[in-house]
């Protein structure tokens, strides 16, 4: 079922850390420690240098595209402190806003979903997140959660906008509008925590304690509305652990070991229906799980950087 | 010569060593205890600082300032010497630099911004401790440097264009160097080349090496930076001894690799900031510190092998770090001193280490099932020993320092890596189900004279062939509600599902209980069938699972409910049913068909508010006491919390249960989920069939799907099953598409009006594209007047051929 479609030399100098699909999966963005982005065109198994983003004083750790609601956007983030929004105005990408008000590296950057409006989350190693909203006229108003994570923040990720349960309950007509404004971020604390906001300020609704290194990445399940949340969270421990969620039993979050890992987890990433998880490992390693009907996780594919991939 | 000079030195080394070692209590808890970062707060901002020969004491130097502090063994700093005392202030004591004489621990030499170089004689009674002034230099002395074998030959550089060359023990100047370029911004002798010394200047451009015995002109000089290059320093490892590092104003540390002939740059470093100072670490091939100066503050080590991003770093300082210098016996150790006056000494394992936050591996799951990794080439080593050495590294051999690419500017002579470091693989789940359900579903029931259930059936199986089970599902629902509605030959008029009609019938007469538990099952395995659905689409099987107990669970307590009911009695009869609850829920997924779902329970213990409020309703019914705990027991069951939905809506005429618009919310919500193909092949299936079953989709919407999915057979190019659907659809707008014709008034290349009905083309027929007239796919000849052709195929022709066609 799993194939290596495509090998892109990215002709970067030095390490990348991230790489994207863009909304419709046309365009591909990949940063790299030697402070530029690249845009690539991936069309029929074949790709073309699309441009070269230059600015970043440092690595550029993550990147992430905006929703296409909101025109071609890709904000980045970087070692060199700064939160950068690009933007593409005719084939031509240039900066619309520049954010540094972080005393570190900033690691992560996620947008929130499009029902949201504009609005980033960044997330650094000074432990501070912050989330940026735009109010038009290219206006960013900057919040900023300090000390969220001791020794750093590594990766932020936004809740789906739906509302848990929405599908099976319609919400009342005079929540109509209200969309669930929460977000994970996962730090060198060892730590996950769940972020909401109340009133305009940003508050910890939870702190998920099981892990026992640095969390190197975290991501919310995407939903259709049903009433469990999902996240998964991987860490230097080797292990990832997906967070459930229920409404019904009281919004109290348990956690189930998906697997133990031979080498340290990087990433962990949703496919677009939340059914299938993604896990970057060490060695080069990238592993499809898939959720059983007695809860158990399998793996459904085991990929290895150019080889076929094994199906079970 | 070089090589006397060598030897010589290793003994010392040896020598210091072995000093250290006695200076240093045996144990490895004080040798730990040795290491940790440790600061002192000097009273005024350090311009430069000094290390001693065996690094155990250190000078700093300021406008006003001359302190020596000794790094004791218990990890403080102890002020030792305060030589700025007196009222001899003077312009002289502003020092720019300072340095200790390699082999004299007494011998101390200060430059001066007013040009001049003071000697200090450490040893010397008194409070004056001033050996010579040197004021030769007519401007700001930038730098100066001692030799490291001859204690009394000192270097110094100058923003007057020159270097200078002193004898201490002459207090005289014995030579000058005439940059012919600039201001001189550091000089440095070789520590292994005895009579080299380079030396950096203002213009930037040019780095020179000179021969001191040479003083006409120099051994080779080349372009090192754009601006000022602030600093050099030459390796003081000597496996390295060619190896000289370089900072400037253009925010870029160069190694270069000196040669006789000529310099090469092997190696860049771009940092963020302008460097001020580089100090390469001692037995560290490939590890350098720099400071930046200005914004910022912090001490960067770098490894080459990893050039973007620091290796560690430190933030003690909060102004600009003026100077750094590495513990010679023990490059775990850097001092550095800083204009907001501390004297800060490093130890490497307090270091902030960025390298251990960075992700090495992107990942990224788009859409179209891709899954996107980025990565390192496993052909590249990863790095067997961690840069720190085992201990610190959390992540031995895991964090590949591989080696990068070499910067295309200077990769020319360099063989270039024959590796591509970075690649970035993109895996997607090969996705043909589509064509093959196209090709296999079957729609047109009656022409293949089947029963609608095997109709659905085949279809069931075709789908599940694919895997893709909860479409199957959706295919045996169909069959299962539609197989006495949907016939060969028009029969039933009745648009209402039979069976929960009867089901509260029964529940009225008890009697027929038995009977009706039969049916109730059925209900229940429809129902089991839909939640399945509902659930394997939004794909959290857990919760199928899960429920699926849970429903067993529920049938084994519904007889609980019965006895409840017959006890109680008063509860209006079929309000309390068990199997009226289940067509209250049908009809409420048939009139509420998103309320619908959460009577559902898709998670048995559902947070819905109503569920915490019915058991209070409950209890003030007349008979809530014993129907309440009757509930509750069976709650505890872990049975779903059905019961809870007949409060609200008792209205018995809710148990009309409209099938139509269950299907209508499964198609629509198999539509919304990204599939068109099993909604418009289920409306195409139903209206094959002679009956006027007719699903309440608005048109639109309808026409929308049917559009949707026309596009792609069309794409995929399945032309019969696309002529399939039209031809079955029942939608006038759809069928439509195959019953329109064309009559060709224009060129079809050049979209101009033909000149007159019997010309075949256009006036550009003298052009050879313009000259193709539109032939009739079957006789070949120009169709001169009504061109009629398929709309999917777009093959076509003349009315007549297509007719005999």
């Amino acid at each position: 079922m799993v194939s290596v479609i495509n090998t892109v030399d990215t002709l970067h100098e030095d390490m990348i850390h991230d790489a994207q699909m863009d909304y419709y999966g046309l365009q591909l963005a990949t940063c790299s420690s030697d402070r530029t982005i690249r845009i690539f065109e991936v069309k029929n198994g074949t790709q073309r240098l699309l441009s070269t983003l230059q600015g970043h004083d440092g690595p550029v750790w993550q990147i992430a595209w905006s929703h296409p609601k909101y025109d071609k956007m890709l904000a980045s983030c970087s070692y060199d402190r700064k939160v950068i929004i690009w933007k593409e105005q005719d084939g031509q990408w240039n900066k619309l806003h520049e954010y540094n008000d972080h005393d570190s590296s900033v690691n992560s950057v996620c947008w929130a979903p499009h029902e949201l409006g504009l609005m980033l989350a960044c997330g650094s190693s000074d432990g501070s997140v912050s989330v940026l909203k735009h109010h038009g006229d290219n206006q960013w108003e900057a919040t900023k959660i300090n000390n969220a994570h001791t020794g750093g923040c590594n990766a932020v990720s936004w809740a789906p906008a739906v509302v848990p349960g929405s599908l099976i309950e319609p919400p009342s007509q005079n929540q109509q509008n209200n969309f669930v404004k929460k977000f994970v971020s996962a730090g060198c604390d060892n730590l996950v925590k769940v972020w909401c906001e109340k009133d305009g300020r940003w508050e910890e609704e939870q702190k998920l304690q099981a892990h026992t290194d640095w969390v190197r990445d975290c991501a919310w399940a995407p939903s259709i509305g049903l009433p469990q949340s999902k996240i998964a969270s991987c860490s230097q421990d080797r292990r990832v652990i997906i967070w459930t969620c229920d409404e019904a039993t009281g919004g109290q979050w348990s956690s189930k070991t998906l697997n133990e890992f031979d080498d340290v987890v990087w990433h962990v990433s949703w496919s677009l229906t939340g059914d299938i998880l993604a896990v970057s490992g060490g060695n080069n390693k990238v592993s499809l799980w898939k959720e059983k009907l007695d809860g158990d996780w399998s793996i459904v594919s085991d990929i290895k950087k150019g080889q076929q991939g094994s199906t079970e | 010569m070089d090589f006397r000079v060598v030897d010589f030195v290793r003994n010392e080394t040896k020598i210091f060593t072995d000093s250290d070692l006695n200076m240093e209590p045996p144990g490895n808890s004080n040798m730990a205890l040795a290491k940790y970062t440790t600061s002192v707060n000097v009273g005024s901002a350090i311009n430069a600082l000094s290390l001693c020969q065996n690094s155990n004491k250190i000078v700093v130097a300021g406008r006003a300032l001359l302190k020596i502090y000794e790094a004791e063994p218990q990890n403080q700093l102890k002020e030792i010497a305060n030589l700025h005392m007196g009222r001899k202030q003077g312009l002289n004591m502003s020092s720019s630099d300072v340095v200790w004489s390699s082999k004299d621990e007494n011998l101390i030499a200060t430059a001066a911004t007013n040009g001049a170089i003071v000697v200090w004689d450490l040893n010397a009674v008194g409070r004056n401790k001033q050996l010579a002034v040197l004021s030769d230099h007519r401007r700001t002395v930038t730098k100066i440097s001692i030799h490291p074998k001859e204690s009394t030959r000192l270097l110094s550089g100058s923003q007057d264009c020159t270097m200078r060359m002193f004898d201490l023990r002459k207090k005289e100047s014995t030579g000058m160097f005439q940059s012919k370029a600039d201001g001189v911004r550091s000089v440095e002798f070789s520590p292994f080349h005895y009579f080299m010394f380079a030396a950096s200047f203002d213009n930037g451009s040019v780095q020179q090496i000179w021969d001191y015995r040479q003083s006409k002109t120099y051994l080779s000089q080349f372009l090192a930076h754009k601006g000022s290059v602030y600093t050099l320093n030459w390796h003081p490892d000597e496996d390295e001894r060619n190896k000289i590092a370089t900072g400037g104003r253009d925010n870029i540390v160069k190694v270069w690799e000196t040669g006789t002939s000529h310099n090469k740059q092997i190696s860049n470093i771009p940092t963020s900031t302008s460097v001020s100072a580089v100090r390469w670490r001692p037995s560290h091939k490939d590890q350098l510190a720099t400071v930046s100066m200005m914004l910022d503050f912090s001490v960067n080590v770098w490894d080459l092998r990893r050039r973007f991003v620091p290796y560690a770093y430190f933030e003690e300082h909060n102004d600009v770090t003026t100077g750094i210098a590495w513990k010679q016996n023990d490059p775990e150790v850097l001092f550095s001193c800083s204009k907001d006056g501390t004297l800060v000494m490093h130890a490497m394992q307090d270091a902030i280490q960025p390298w251990k936050k960075i992700k090495t591996r992107g990942l990224d799951v788009g859409s179209r099932g891709l899954v996107l990794f980025a990565g390192e080439d496993s052909n590249i080593p990863a790095r067997a020993q961690s840069p720190t050495g085992s201990g610190q590294n959390k992540l031995p051999g895991l964090f590949g320092w591989g080696v990068g690419k070499q910067d295309p500017e200077w990769a020319g002579s360099a063989p270039a890596s024959p590796t591509t470091m970075d690649e970035i693989i993109s895996e997607t789940f090969v996705d043909d189900g589509f064509v093959y359900a196209a090709k296999h579903y079957l729609l047109n029931g009656p022409e293949n004279d089947m029963s609608f259930r095997k109709l659905c059936e085949h279809n069931s199986n075709v789908a599940a062939k694919l895997g893709e089970f909860s479409v199957s599902r959706v295919w045996l629902i169909l069959a299962e509600f539609y197989n006495s509605v949907v016939l060969l030959k028009q029969k039933m008029t009745s648009n209402f599902f039979p069976v929960p009609k009867t089901c509260s019938d029964a529940t009225l007469d008890g009697t027929k209980r038995t009977e009706n538990e039969t049916k109730r099952n059925s209900v229940i395995r429809l129902q089991n069938t839909v939640v399945i659905l509902l659930e394997s689409l939004s794909v959290t099987f857990i919760q199928v699972e899960d429920y699926l107990t849970d429903i067993a669970r529920g049938r084994h307590s519904e007889p609980d409910f019965y006895i409840s009911d017959d006890e109680n009695g008063l509860w209006g009869g079929a309000t309390s049913d068990a199997d009226f609850m289940y067509t209250q829920e049908w009809s409420l997924m048939g009139r509420v068909p998103t309320e619908a779902f959460e009577k559902s329970h898709i998670d048995a213990p559902s947070g819905m508010t109503n569920d915490s409020e019915a058991p209070k309703q409950k209890i003030i019914t007349p008979h809530g006491g014993r129907w309440y705990e009757t509930q509750t027991s069976t709650q505890d069951s872990s049975s779903p919390p059905t019961p809870t939905s007949m409060d609200q809506n008792s209205d018995p005429l809710a148990t009309a249960f409209h099938v139509n618009v269950t299907i209508f919310t499964l198609t629509r919500y198999l539509a919304e989920s990204g599939d068109v193909q099993t909604p418009v092949s289920i409306l195409v299936a139903i209206s094959s069939y002679p009956t006027n079953v007719t699903l309440e989709i608005p048109e639109a919407e309808a026409e929308h799907w049917f559009n949707s999915y026309l596009d792609l057979l069309f794409k995929h190019e399945l032309f019969v099953q696309h002529a399939e659907v039209i031809k079955l659809s029942r939608l006038p707008s759809i069928r439509m598409l195959s019953s329109s014709s064309t009559i060709h008034t224009s060129c079809k290349v050049c979209q101009r009006r033909m000149p007159n009905s019997c010309s075949w083309s256009c006036d550009h027929r003298s052009k050879p594209d313009h000259k193709s007239p539109v032939l009739c796919f079957l006789c070949k000849k120009v169709v001169k007047t009504l061109y009629l052709y398929c709309q999917t195929c777009s093959f076509g022709g003349h009315l007549q051929c297509m007719q005999s066609w």
